[in-house]
């Protein structure tokens, strides 16, 4: 589809936050496609629970950005059923944890529909879940729950980390005939960057080099990505060269990217927010433990996830049972410096 | 549970071993101690017999095959157990491991953990990321070679570089650098690969005189009284035809016999230089097993042990080194006729050398270089010239457990019992 020239980005951009990069795809997705319709509990008039939608209700009316009930198995079937029979349903879930009371909809018939009906009929719904940690506000809403939906076939899942790339990757979700999974970070809401006016789009299955580095290879997603780029600065002032590989998507991963960097680095760490057992870390190392370079590992790979643990409320344990840039820095260094 | 068999270590610094070829061929049944593969050592060739009875299967090595100690090589499947098992078992650790017997190995492994402890010194147990151990493999460097720098002495890609600058430094002319740069300067030459013996001759003698101090001591034997006794003796035995059995009467007693039972008198003398250096103790050792270099028709040499020589007469010395010759030339001596010498006799004395000095035979102490007998002008006890038969002898000790005075010792007490052959036929232990 179309996708803005990376040069001419530049000079058209202005600078706002991730809210509003979102926002702005919504905008320009509902402006230019009359199939597009935005679905989600308290989206309308309040604005959306982070202030996400904001004011689009005046612009496109309530037809267009519907207020959906208590229920997210309700809400979730209704886009799901809405995109199966030809619109282009965008459904906003308050927290991401609240995803799991709609998962039938979303693993059993969005993921599934395509491929039992033979190909005919294609589920193009694009599902928004703010997702993590650090807001205080406990077990029940600040999990990372990505992974669960990584493990689905027919499912798409993206982790934007910058205002640029959640603009991009909506409108490329709203692009895709199949279920895309968009996990935003509450904390990144306010985050600002240059945005490109007008549309453009972000593959939704290539990862990106954030920062080149030779001597270790850090992957990470979402909020992890910057700080893993604060720990890659503390690093730089101790003679370590770090590379961060912002994965984008965990579904599909991209794998090359990860192993040419590995076989250039020969060291890897995953940084995620999920729980590190069985999350998107094991499958990382996995893949480059299997692939060509693990004959290019000069040490172990390791996993940074959260503890094995429900979110704590206490904002000193929830800050501790999460990465943080500290934690990312000392590994990094450790495994550098062949302590590990 | 099927049966694992593995590749057992038959010597002492021993880390591969060579199939040779299997008696049994895969598929076949094969019974619980009859013989099952053969496996070479530089020093012979044993036969291994088979764990247990049954069908063997997943054979995973051929004749030629150079195999790592405790590996193993294929299965034996009894009546009822499946075909499918091992699959998965192949590389579990909750494999049942099961000692295969070798005759004549005594130390072959017993039970698991001398299994364990087998496996522990083979290099596939050395702690190596995967890129240092594909660069020193690249390189050839061998990774027993590298220290590694990580936790417990993993090997990383600095330590395998860093090897390699050492290593170039230390050996700038290796073989094939060697053949590289004569090829460069237009020396004309062949290139072979050196045998397990060759290899194994160079690799223990480096390490004894890079290891060992040694210091020699040289001795000169009137030898008058020596060749009369043997003389005496042959011709005894020579006309004794009746009354002794064909294989006695037949025996020719050598100077080099006469010469290893003296060593066996003199360490009887002398037990204080019976012994070996053990890693800060001492060996000694009970009796004298004293090691004959013997040359091979082929090439290269092996040094078989008379065990207890100090209890056999003259006659036995002679039958059991006519033996060992024979059978260290047909390739048929056993692991433990090649093993436990505490000294060695290496006799050059048929070439007409005068003297030499030899390399001491780890782990034992001392050697003794045994020179050819010529006629010399000798001054007698009473001042007066004479034509005697003389042969210098040197004897090399390793300075960690012989001191000078003690192989002196020795040495004093060798020469008496060859210039006084008589004591010979004693039994003094």
């Amino acid at each position: 589809m179309s996708s803005a020239p990376v040069q001419s980005a530049e000079q058209d951009s202005v600078e706002m936050s991730y809210a509003e990069a979102i926002r702005d795809a919504l905008d320009i997705a509902l402006g230019e496609d009359e199939r597009v319709v935005l679905m989600g509990e308290d989206i309308g008039v309040y604005g959306g629970a982070f202030q996400v939608t904001g004011d689009l209700v005046n612009k496109y009316g309530e037809d267009r950005v519907m207020d959906t009930p208590i229920s997210e198995l309700g809400g979730a079937g209704v886009a799901v059923g809405a995109a199966a029979t030809g619109l282009r349903p965008i459904f906003e879930f308050q927290f991401s944890d609240f995803a799991m009371l709609a998962m039938e909809q979303i693993c059993n018939q969005a993921a599934k529909m395509r491929y039992m009906l033979g190909g005919e009929v294609s589920v193009p719904v694009v599902m928004r879940f703010p997702a993590g940690s650090g807001t205080g506000a406990a077990a029940q809403h600040s999990q990372s729950l990505e992974a669960w939906f990584g493990h689905v076939p027919g499912l798409k899942v993206v982790q934007p980390a910058t205002p640029y790339d959640a603009k991009g990757l909506i409108l490329a979700a709203l692009d895709d005939p199949d279920p895309v999974m968009i996990f935003e970070h509450k904390i990144l809401y306010k985050q600002k960057g240059l945005v490109p006016k007008g549309r453009y789009t972000v593959p939704l299955h290539k990862a990106e080099i954030r920062r080149a580095g030779a001597d270790i290879t850090i992957v990470a997603s979402s909020i992890m990505v910057h700080r893993s780029l604060e720990a890659a600065e503390l690093l730089f002032d101790k003679g370590v060269s770090a590379e961060v590989i912002d994965l984008k998507s965990i579904r599909p991963i991209d794998k090359q990217t990860i192993i040419e960097s590995v076989v250039k680095t020969n060291k890897l760490i995953c940084v995620y927010e999920g729980v590190k057992t069985l999350g998107i870390g094991a499958e990382i190392s996995a893949l480059v433990a299997e692939s060509a370079a693990f004959d290019y590992l000069d040490a172990p790979i390791l996993r940074l996830g959260a503890a094995d643990c429900p979110v704590p409320y206490n904002p000193e344990l929830e800050k501790a049972s999460v990465p943080q840039v500290e934690n990312i820095y000392q590994q990094a260094l450790a495994l550098c410096r062949r302590e590990l | 549970m099927p049966t694992e068999v593995i590749m057992p270590k038959v010597d002492m610094d021993m880390s591969t071993g060579t199939l040779a070829q299997w008696h049994v061929k895969e598929g076949a049944i094969v019974g619980k101690g009859e013989p099952l593969f053969d496996i070479e050592t530089d020093k012979a060739t044993m036969e291994v017999e088979s764990p247990a009875s049954g069908t063997l299967q997943f054979v995973m090595a051929q004749g030629g095959d150079e195999i790592e100690i405790g590996k193993c090589i294929a299965w034996i499947f009894g009546e009822d157990e499946h075909l499918k098992e091992p699959e998965g078992a192949l590389s579990s650790t909750t494999t049942e491991v099961v000692h295969t017997t070798v005759i004549p190995a005594a130390d072959a492994p017993k039970d698991e953990a001398q299994i364990k402890e087998y496996r522990s010194t083979n290099t596939g147990d050395i702690r190596v990321t995967p890129l240092a151990r594909r660069i020193a493999k690249d390189r050839g460097i061998p990774l027993e070679t590298i220290k590694g720098s990580g936790p417990s002495g993993r090997i990383t890609r600095v330590d395998v570089e860093s090897a390699r600058v050492e290593r170039n430094e230390a050996q700038t002319t290796s073989n094939f650098e060697l053949a590289s740069h004569l090829e460069r300067i237009g020396v004309d030459f062949v290139h072979e690969p050196a045998d397990r013996m060759r290899q194994r001759i160079a690799k223990r003698l480096t390490e004894s005189k890079s290891t060992v101090p040694h210091f020699y001591i040289e001795a000169e034997c009137n030898m008058d009284n020596l060749l009369q006794f043997r003389s005496d003796l042959n011709s005894a035995l020579a006309n004794s035809t009746d009354s002794l059995n064909k294989d006695l009467s037949t025996l020719k007693i050598s100077i080099n016999d006469l010469v290893v039972r003296a060593c066996a008198q003199s360490l009887t003398t002398v037990p204080e230089a019976n012994v070996s250096w053990d890693n800060g103790n001492i060996i000694r050792y009970a009796d004298a097993n004293i090691s004959i270099a013997v040359s091979l028709d082929s090439g290269g040499l092996v040094t078989p042990v008379i065990r207890g020589a100090q209890s056999k007469a003259i006659n036995r010395i002679a039958t059991e080194i006519r033996s060992l010759a024979v059978r260290a030339n047909n390739g048929s001596l056993k692991n433990t006729e090649l093993q436990g010498g505490s000294f060695s006799v290496s006799n050059l004395g048929m070439y007409d050398v005068k003297a030499f000095n030899a390399i001491i035979n780890p782990p034992e102490a001392m050697i003794l270089a045994v020179g050819g007998i010529r006629k010399q002008v000798v001054v007698t006890t009473d001042n007066q010239t004479k034509i005697s038969s003389v042969m210098t002898v040197v004897l090399s000790c390793d300075h960690r457990v012989i001191d000078g005075v003690l192989g002196a010792q020795w040495l004093r007490e060798f020469k008496r019992f060859i210039e006084q052959p008589a004591l010979l036929a004693m039994d003094l232990s």
